[in-house]
């Protein structure tokens, strides 16, 4: 079975998202059932 | 098998969306399929990549067999972009049955992709509206997902009256 974790392009669009969410925080409605749910 | 699960299915199943048979790799996170067509056959994978506790950044493109990896630049004109859209809808309704709590980040590398997800979420929004809340960032911020509004991201999860099938 492949890993595609490591692979450069999945890893790039990763960094980005990660990048646009601290550019651009959700709301906390949005966050908030995350927090609930754990 | 949950009532989540079951009925996240049944509702794809009723919104007769043509696909591609996918392989279902690491938990229900990564999943493979081949588009059809006049260029051939081309292996395409989405991968939910987890960027902090329960969100998941969606990701998709081409598997470069010659270089072995992946690549989402390639336009292959296999003349299938419909039937790939509803192949990673599949995705996004089996990933949601499998991680009920999830949130999905999404956002095309370009206007014009962004732009097609929004296509189709307006497509099925009827549907969609029922299962999930998807937000859209648009002029500087998130709001509820609306008709008529160009958005450059989305996020994506399932309504908690889905989630909460699985109590009864």
């Amino acid at each position: 079975m492949r890993d595609y974790s490591n692979d450069p392009f999945f890893k790039k669009k990763a960094e980005e998202a990660i990048e646009f969410l601290k550019k651009h925080p959700l709301p906390d409605r949005v966050k908030n059932k995350n927090k609930e749910s754990k | 098998m949950c009532k989540a699960i079951i009925y996240l299915h049944f509702v794809y199943s009723t919104m007769n969306i043509e696909r591609y048979p996918v392989v279902v790799l690491q938990n229900h996170k990564v999943y493979e399929f081949f588009s059809d067509g006049p260029a051939g056959a081309i292996k395409k994978v989405v991968h939910y990549q987890e960027i902090e506790n329960g969100f998941f950044n969606i990701a998709f493109g081409d598997w470069d067999a010659d270089l072995k990896k992946i690549n989402d630049y390639v336009r292959n004109n296999n003349g299938d972009g419909d039937k790939i859209v509803g192949t990673i809808a599949f995705t996004i309704t089996d990933f949601m049955t499998h991680h009920p709590w999830a949130t999905i980040f999404a956002k095309g590398n370009t206007i014009g992709k962004t732009r097609l997800y929004q296509i189709r979420i307006n497509k099925h929004w009827p549907v969609i509206s029922r299962l999930f809340d998807i937000d859209g960032f648009a002029g500087g911020k998130w709001k509820s997902f609306q008709s008529g509004i160009n958005y450059s991201a989305f996020t994506l999860k399932a309504k908690m009256e889905v989630v909460n099938l699985n109590k009864y």
